[in-house]
Order: C-alpha cells, then sequence, then structure tokens
C-alpha cells in the first residue's frame, strides 16, 4: 500500500515569493544583457547610436532652433554662403562668396555690402530660405517617411513570412510564388509607376515603399519560423494545447525579435536612400514641403555656381546613412546567439 | 518558367496600372474631344480594356512593343530600344566588371593587412561608398575630374564612348566597390579562421598560395549571391546618372517616359529591366554552381 498524496502537499508558488527565485525571466535577461554587452563593447556603436540620437533631436527640434521658417522666402537675400557666429572671427565661414569667373576670381561677402545682420549656418537658397531650417525639416520628413513605411513594411512581411512558415505545404507554395513574381519587378519600377498614378506627396511614398519593401522581411521571417518549427518548445507547447496562431505570436515571435530589429535598422537606411533618388528625378515630395532628397536635387542644380547648397544636405544625409548601416550591422553582431563574448 | 510566368504577370500588371494612370499620352490643350477620338481610334486606345491588353500581350510575343506615343511619335518602340540598350548595357557591365575587381582587390588588402592602415582605409571607403547615393559621386568626380582638371569630358558623347563614359562607369561603380569590397573582407576573415586553413598553415603553405589557391575561392561564394541585388541598385542607379551625364541609355530614357505618359515605352522597358533581372539572377545562380561543386554534384544525384 503506497502514499496517498493529500491536499496538504501541494501548494501554488506565488509569482514573485521565494521559490520563484531562479526560473521565471532569467533566461531572457541573460540574453539581453548580452546583447548589450557585445552592443557596447565597441565604442564606435555607442558613438553611431548617440549620433543618431542627435540628428533625430535636431530633426526635431532644428527647424525651430534656427529661427527661421522653413518655406520663408527673402527673396533680397538668395544663395548667401554660410556664416556663423562665433566662428567668423577666425576668417571662415564668415559669408565669404568666391566667383570663378573668366576673368579671375572674385571674392565678395554680401553680409557686410549688403549689411545683413542675420547668420545663416548653412546659408541659404535662390530663394533666400534658410538652408539649416530646410536641412533638418527635411531630415524630419525623410526620416518619417522611412521609419513609417518600414515599420510598416515589417509587419506585412512578418506576418506574411511567418503564415508562409508555418503551415507550410500548399500554402507556403503558393504565397512564395507570389513572392517570387512580385519579387523579380524591379522595386524602381514599381516605385515610380506608383508614385505617378497616386498623387505625389509623404503618403503616396509611404503607400509605395509598403507595397514593394516587405518581401525581404517575409524572406527572413519564413526561414526563421522554418527553422523554430521542428523545436522542442513549440512540440511542447503544442502538446499543451496551443493553438497555432498562439504558437506563432506567443512562442515564436519573441524568439525572432533579434532578425527582425536587424531587419528594421536596414531597411530605414534604404528607404532614406530611395526617397531621395525618387526626389532627384524629380518624382518625390511635391514643392510645399521639403526632403533631403529634394534638397540635394536643389543642390545639385546649382552645383558649379554654389557648391554651399549641396554640402549641408549630403553631409546629414551621409552622417545619417553611416549612422544607420552601423547600428544595423551591431545588432547584427550582438544579437546573434552564436557569438559569445 | 517562374521566370514567365512572372514576367507575363509583371507586364499585365503594369499595363492596368498604366490604364488607370490619370492624364493620357495626348493631353494637348489646343485639341477637343472629336479629335482625341480619332486620335485614339487610330492608336486603338478607344477600345476596352481588357481587349487591348489581350492584343497587346500577343504583340509582345512576336516581339512587337507598339509604337511611341510621345517621344518620337510612331516610331516602334522595339526599334528605340535596341539603339540605346547596347550603351547602357556596357555601360553597367563595365562599371559592375571595374567595381567588382576593385572591391575584391580591397576587400582582400583589409583582411591582409586586418586591423591596420589598409583594412581602415578600405572600410573608410566602403562606408562612405554605402552611404552616399551614386549622383553624389557623379557630381564629384563631374567637378573634379571633369570641370577642374579638365580630364574627361562632362557629357556621354556617342563618337567617342572610351572617354565620355569614364565618368558614369566611375560613378556607379564607388556603391560597387563599397559592397563587394565589404563582403569579400568578411568572409575571407571567416574562411581564415576555419580549420582546413590552419591546417594548411600548419604544413607550412605560404600565405600567397594559401589566399589565392584556397581561401579566395570560398571566400567568393557569398559575394557572388549578393551580385543579383547589386544589378538591381544599378539599375536604379542609372535612372539619374544616365539623366546627368546626358547618356543615351534605357535609364535617362525612362524617365523621359515616365513623365511624358508614353505607355508602349514605359511598358517595354519595364519588361527590359525584368528580363536583365532574371537573366542576372539566373547567372548567378549558374556562376554559383560552377564555384561551388557541393551544389553540382548535389544536382546530379538527383
Amino acid at each position: 500500500m503506497g502514499y496517498e498524496p493529500k491536499a496538504e502537499d501541494f501548494r501554488f508558488i506565488e509569482r514573485n515569493g521565494e521559490d520563484n527565485k531562479d526560473s521565471g525571466s532569467y533566461g531572457e535577461t541573460l540574453y539581453w544583457r548580452s546583447v548589450y554587452k557585445k552592443f557596447v563593447s565597441k565604442k564606435i556603436n555607442v558613438a553611431a547610436l548617440v549620433t543618431l540620437l542627435l540628428l533625430v533631436i535636431l530633426a526635431i527640434i532644428g527647424p525651430w532652433l534656427s529661427g527661421y521658417k522653413f518655406n520663408a522666402q527673402q527673396l533680397e537675400y538668395p544663395n548667401l554662403t554660410p556664416r556663423v557666429p562665433v566662428i567668423e572671427k577666425l576668417g571662415i565661414f564668415d559669408g565669404k562668396s568666391v566667383l570663378n569667373k573668366t576673368t579671375g576670381r572674385e571674392v565678395s561677402n554680401p553680409y557686410i555690402e549688403q549689411g545683413i545682420a542675420q547668420y545663416h549656418i548653412f546659408g541659404t537658397d535662390a530663394l533666400g530660405r534658410d538652408v539649416f531650417c530646410r536641412c533638418f525639416r527635411g531630415l524630419r520628413i525623410s526620416l518619417f517617411v522611412a521609419v513609417v513605411s518600414t515599420l510598416v513594411n515589417v509587419l506585412i512581411g512578418l506576418i506574411y513570412g511567418m503564415i508562409s512558415g508555418y503551415f507550410g505545404g500548399a500554402v507556403d507554395m503558393c504565397m512564395q510564388r507570389v513572392v517570387d513574381i512580385w519579387g523579380s519587378i524591379p522595386q524602381m519600377v514599381v516605385l515610380t509607376l506608383l508614385v505617378l498614378i497616386l498623387k505625389p506627396g509623404i503618403l503616396t511614398l509611404i503607400v509605395a515603399f509598403m507595397l514593394t519593401g516587405w518581401i525581404g522581411m517575409s524572406q527572413i521571417a519564413r526561414a526563421e519560423v522554418l527553422r523554430m518549427r521542428e523545436s522542442e518548445f513549440v512540440l511542447a507547447s503544442r502538446t499543451l494545447g496551443a493553438g497555432s496562431f498562439f504558437i506563432l505570436f506567443r512562442n515564436i515571435l519573441p524568439n525572432i525579435t533579434g532578425p527582425v530589429i536587424t531587419q528594421i535598422m536596414v531597411t530605414i537606411p534604404s528607404a532614406i536612400f530611395m526617397e531621395s533618388t525618387l526626389s532627384v528625378m524629380g518624382l518625390g515630395i511635391s514643392s510645399g514641403e521639403v526632403s533631403l532628397g529634394l534638397m540635394i536635387q536643389g543642390g545639385l542644380l546649382n552645383f558649379f555656381l554654389h557648391p554651399h547648397r549641396l554640402v549641408p544636405p549630403v553631409a546629414i544625409m551621409v552622417l545619417t546613412m553611416v549612422c544607420c548601416n552601423r547600428l544595423g550591422d551591431a545588432l547584427r553582431t550582438a544579437m546573434d546567439p552564436g557569438e559569445v563574448i | 518558367m517562374i521566370s514567365a510566368c512572372s514576367l507575363i504577370v509583371m507586364m499585365v500588371i503594369l499595363f492596368l496600372l498604366l490604364t488607370l494612370m490619370p492624364g493620357s499620352p495626348f493631353n494637348d490643350a489646343k485639341l477637343d474631344a472629336a479629335q482625341k477620338a480619332v486620335i485614339a481610334a487610330k492608336y486603338g486606345l478607344d477600345k476596352p480594356v481588357l481587349i487591348r491588353l489581350w492584343l497587346y500581350m500577343k504583340n509582345v510575343i512576336k516581339g512587337d512593343f507598339g509604337v511611341s506615343y510621345v517621344l518620337s511619335r510612331d516610331y516602334p518602340v522595339s526599334e528605340l530600344l535596341t539603339s540605346r540598350i547596347g550603351v547602357s548595357v556596357g555601360i553597367g557591365f563595365c562599371s559592375l566588371l571595374l567595381g567588382t575587381v576593385v572591391g575584391i582587390a580591397l576587400g582582400l588588402m583589409a583582411s591582409v593587412w586586418e586591423g591596420r592602415l589598409p583594412d581602415h582605409l578600405a572600410m573608410g571607403i566602403s562606408v562612405l561608398g554605402l552611404a552616399a547615393p551614386a549622383y553624389v559621386f557623379a557630381v564629384l568626380f563631374c567637378y573634379y575630374l571633369g570641370f577642374k582638371w579638365r580630364m574627361f569630358p562632362l557629357i556621354y558623347d556617342l563618337r567617342a564612348p572610351l572617354t565620355s563614359a569614364t565618368l558614369p562607369i566611375l560613378a556607379s561603380s564607388v556603391m560597387i566597390i563599397a559592397v563587394i569590397s565589404r563582403f569579400t573582407r568578411d568572409e575571407t576573415l571567416r574562411v581564415m579562421q576555419s580549420d582546413y586553413v590552419l591546417f594548411a598553415r600548419c604544413q607550412g603553405m605560404d600565405k600567397k598560395t594559401l589566399i589565392f589557391g584556397y581561401v579566395l575561392r570560398n571566400a567568393l561564394l557569398p559575394v557572388v549571391t549578393v551580385m543579383g541585388s547589386l544589378v538591381v541598385s544599378l539599375l536604379t542607379g542609372t535612372l539619374v546618372i544616365e539623366d546627368m551625364f546626358a547618356v543615351p541609355g534605357i535609364g535617362s530614357f525612362m524617365g523621359e517616359a515616365i513623365l511624358e505618359n508614353d505607355y508602349n515605352v514605359v511598358l517595354a522597358l519595364s519588361f527590359v529591366y525584368a528580363m536583365i533581372y532574371i537573366v542576372v539572377m539566373l547567372g548567378v545562380d549558374i556562376i554559383y554552381g560552377i564555384l561551388d561543386p557541393r551544389i553540382r554534384i548535389a544536382g546530379k544525384a538527383e
């Protein structure tokens, strides 16, 4: 005659009680801690993050800081060169402009000659609008378009790829053929046509990027789900009676955050790139609003005469791109569970 | 099979998109409704969309892409294109070649002298090349090589394709150099850590034979796979670059056609772009098979 278990032998474990000390989210925090450690271990990653944050902050408050309105025209002060308050005493950025003529170089300072008391850190454009203000306004719009379209992209791609990978078989077959066909149409062709059909503007750009950019994410999500579908924790979850969608979104999704975040960081710069290319072609944001691409286009048109107008938008764009690319790489290495520090 | 399918689907989608597009190729304010109807009847634009689609697809299979409506009126699109494709493909191929060779050289250099000056230099170039769009480099090359030092002509000249194509080729190869050098460096470093390299070095093999005979071939495998996406970005870049240098290629033509609503030209060019893309993807698969014997053997076994 064996031992009969009685009700007193069992008790509930308190969620935050002493008994629960070692289980719970221990493993998870360990993973994120190692990600953090790997990320911080390289100074350049931190530098990129800080620079990017600074750029974002400037994009938000920069136009206001400049003291000018981004579309306020001062027709009497066109194409001024940069003039910065303190540094001008050193002889650089004091508003001097050099004109190369066939008869020789001609140096003049319109600020002094016309008695302009204003400072324009990046100078002004052909309509006398402050370039500093316009640049950061442009960065704001470019970032907004890129971030929103990327988030939507990732969401669509994630759901599509996860469903395709998880259910497999005929579903996967059909969904992958759609991806094959849609993917073999050059993205640029679709983008240009969409921008033409819809009215040019911010929303159009977002929709256009949305329709073309989700394929990359869906492929990654599908591969990750395929890898995890047969693993023990999914089997355990299913044995406990979890439904397909519960497994997909509550069990598998948290495990592929790494690739998803990396993909976000990779897609944002490419969206910024695309936006600027479209703008340079004259298909981007319509006039009345401004974006980095539009600023660059304006600079390209006048480059030989007023090179100072191309430098600020290109510099801001390059800086943003470098930081985003660096962060993407850093996150990829940091979140790779195979690499231990 | 899939490629053919996707080409057809793409044409159908594009055709429908274009017919939905606001405006028509003939939006001259001087034309009244009756005259517009005459023009529409002449080009068969008065028929229902589906019938036009059917007729168009039938003609495409025969190699007839219709006539241009605006850019050079009534001239067959296929003839317009054949003269331009050569120029674009030539420039594209040259920049791809230049970019790959320089990129692999830079990447190898960086991995051999890892952490030292050549490495930093190569990676600096790579970071910049990835961060700035091709047209920025185009302007810089224009300004210094073309305008200040007068080394190359600023505008493409059909009579002197060699010198005048230099600037567009340089400008569009920067991005390729950036991507390829980066990949080559990372892959070479990865391969260098593998067991067989350690074994070869233990046996006393000198570094040159090791790198060129053993490491490079394995390191280049992933490099080949990025080639496909590189060609796509190259195509995107040419849209602006060809316009800047006035190259009479398909990139600048596409821009004009889109702005002028020239349906048939846009459709035909999209077809060409998709074809190039598919051919390149196929080429990548084949090269991959040649470089990696494992894939060949697996393919035969099936």
